[in-house]
């Protein structure tokens, strides 16, 4: 027993060091940046908000002999919004991935953690745990991808916790490096354990939720001449829940979570010169809920019709280097959600400029 | 007995029979081209002696060996564009020295004349020589492509985009000959831009992408799989 679990470390160090005199060094990356956001939601009404953020990524990537690879990102954020009082939030992540070739196939592994302690600015603390399993199996034009995704949302202070299970069918057509083509189909299962559906009074049944969502995507994606990429994905899906809601005057509303979704999402990544670096980005999502009651402001009203939700985003990166070390960024996004109930309605804009350097 | 001959000749000298059958393919085309060179010289609605003036270039280019189908392009953008006859008579001449020049050059490379026996090749390399880069680095990169004549295009243009990028020149050869030596396809040379765009964002150096491409491509099997290898 001594002997096996020995003959395992030993074999763990040599793959270990060995990937490691394969391998690339680590890269690092520390950001700090300022600006301005304006806002305007239902919440947090409308304002104007100086904002700092710093950062710091960390990736290591290593290539592993036949084809394979590991990879490891980590990556943290810290923003502060000077408001009375002064707002922080925080974004820290944690990827690892690893493709290990058997034949002509490739098992794809990836495990990851997304987390925040004070709230990312959207969700309250979190820990969200990733993970996922496939196979990528075919030649060297057209692959197919069949892969099994899992994760755990855990918000101590919110009742939002939900465990996600779901599978995936997806081709890939590498048409030629100008033309990619990709296409996909999911379900996935979730099972929230802290959001009880309601009897007709309001009244916990203790009664988890239960959701599946269904989704079929479309992607292209190519290269585009001089030094520009692009990509265009769209998506069109389904989510069909057990979840109901009381509205105080209203009453019980059954399914109120059942809606259908398409969303539409493009980008282009174009690098001039190695000095000068543009990205674009931009996505719009429409949500058609299917017995979701639209409501007026308070007190609240039906107004006939069901909800209707269309949020569209848009940001702009550039960046400049002297040397590959240092970078100066400028970055501007906006966001608006429209919908026909008041309480669904918000649009943001940020500007932000800094610089990041990249250690040697 | 003439397969014979020929399998012979192909033993003794390919690269004699690849001009050969080159050449054999100029003469077969020879009629069609004479008369595009008629029907592009009618649509410039020339006057007969400017008519006469361009005829003659054609002709004495075909008599220095150059063929009617190599310099046609410049004359059909010329009556395109509706340049003067006085103007499309020089840029004919210079295309003509161009394609003098770009010959001398192949022929002087190492395995060049593969290169040579291909007309869109020999025009590449004028194309090159007319401004693109100086005749020493042409050479070079026409000597690295000698093996892969047909892969002289993707490699030269990304070679230039390179360049152009802000790569340094002598990196530049390196991961061209690395590409030129690798399994890809020439059509997926342009996988290097990608790579360095992509890298690029995630603030890795361009120096040090050029280092795991070359560490890289000796044993890629596909484009995709390279940019799985070297991108977190």
């Amino acid at each position: 027993m001594h002997k096996t679990r020995l003959t395992v470390i030993v074999l763990f160090l040599f793959g270990f060091l060995g990937s490691i005199a394969y391998g690339y060094p680590p890269t690092l990356l520390l950001g700090l940046q300022g600006g301005g956001t304006a806002f305007e939601s239902p919440e947090d009404g409308e304002g104007a908000l100086p904002l700092a953020a710093l950062s710091l990524l960390a990736g290591w990537r290593n290539p592993i002999p036949a084809g394979g690879y590991w990879g490891l990102a980590a990556s943290a954020r810290l923003l502060s919004y000077f408001g009375s009082p002064i707002v922080s939030a925080d974004i820290e992540r944690l990827a690892l991935d690893a493709g290990l070739p058997i034949g002509r196939s490739l098992v794809e592994l990836e495990g990851g953690l997304d987390a925040s302690v004070m709230g990312d600015g959207e969700d309250p603390a979190h820990v969200h745990p990733r993970w996922q399993a496939g196979l990528r199996f075919g030649g060297e034009t057209a692959q197919g991808i069949f892969s099994y995704r899992g994760s755990y949302l855990y918000q101590p202070d919110d009742d939002g916790d939900f465990l996600y299970q779901g599978l995936r069918l997806g081709a890939e057509w590498e048409r030629s490096l100008r033309l990619g083509l990709a296409a996909g189909l999911e379900f996935g299962w979730e099972y929230w354990p802290e959001y009880w559906l309601l009897d007709g009074l309001g009244a916990f049944t203790g009664v988890a939720r239960q959701d599946v969502v269904g989704e079929l995507q479309v992607g292209l994606d190519g290269l585009a001449g001089f030094f520009l990429d692009w990509s265009l994905e769209a998506c069109a899906g389904l989510r069909w829940s057990t979840a109901n809601r009381f509205i105080t005057g209203l009453g019980l509303e059954e399914d109120s979570e059942n809606h259908l979704f398409a969303a539409i999402r493009a980008a282009a990544d174009w690098s001039p010169h190695r000095a000068v670096g543009l990205q674009l980005e931009g996505f719009l999502r429409q949500e058609w809920y299917l017995t979701r009651a639209a409501l007026t402001e308070a007190p609240f009203a039906d107004t006939g019709e069901s909800l209707r939700v269309l949020s569209l985003g848009m940001t702009v990166r550039a960046d400049w280097t002297p040397n590959d070390r240092l970078f100066l960024v400028l970055e501007g996004s906006a966001g608006r959600r429209f919908a026909n109930d008041p309480a669904e309605e918000r649009w943001n804009a940020s500007l932000q400029a800094g610089v990041e350097y990249s250690f040697p | 007995m003439i397969a014979r001959v020929f399998a012979a000749a192909g033993r003794a000298q390919p690269r004699r029979l690849r001009f050969l059958l080159f050449l054999a393919g100029l003469l077969a085309t020879a009629p069609l081209t004479a008369q595009s060179l008629e029907a592009a010289l009618a649509r410039g609605r020339f006057p007969p002696e400017q008519q006469a003036v361009l005829a003659e270039q054609f002709r004495q280019a075909e008599l220095q060996g150059i063929p009617v189908p190599l310099l046609l392009p410049r004359l059909e953008e010329g009556i395109a564009k509706k340049v003067p006859a006085a103007r499309l008579e020089e840029a004919l001449r210079r295309q003509a020295r161009l394609l003098l020049e770009a010959r001398a050059l192949l022929v002087e490379t190492p395995g060049g004349d593969a290169l040579l026996s291909d007309p869109a090749s020999w025009a590449r390399t004028a194309n090159l020589l007319s401004g693109a880069l100086p005749a020493a680095e042409v050479r070079l990169l026409a000597r690295y492509c000698a093996r892969r004549p047909a892969d002289y295009r993707p490699a030269t243009s990304l070679y230039l985009s390179l360049v152009e990028w802000g790569l340094d020149r002598g990196r530049a050869q390196e991961l061209l000959r690395a590409l030129l030596d690798s399994r890809l396809s020439g059509e997926s040379f342009p996988v290097v831009m990608e790579v360095l765009v992509e890298g690029r964002r995630q603030r890795l150096a361009p120096e040090e992408l050029v280092r795991r491409l070359l560490l890289r491509l000796p044993e890629a099997a596909s484009a995709e799989e390279l940019k799985r290898r070297i991108l977190r």
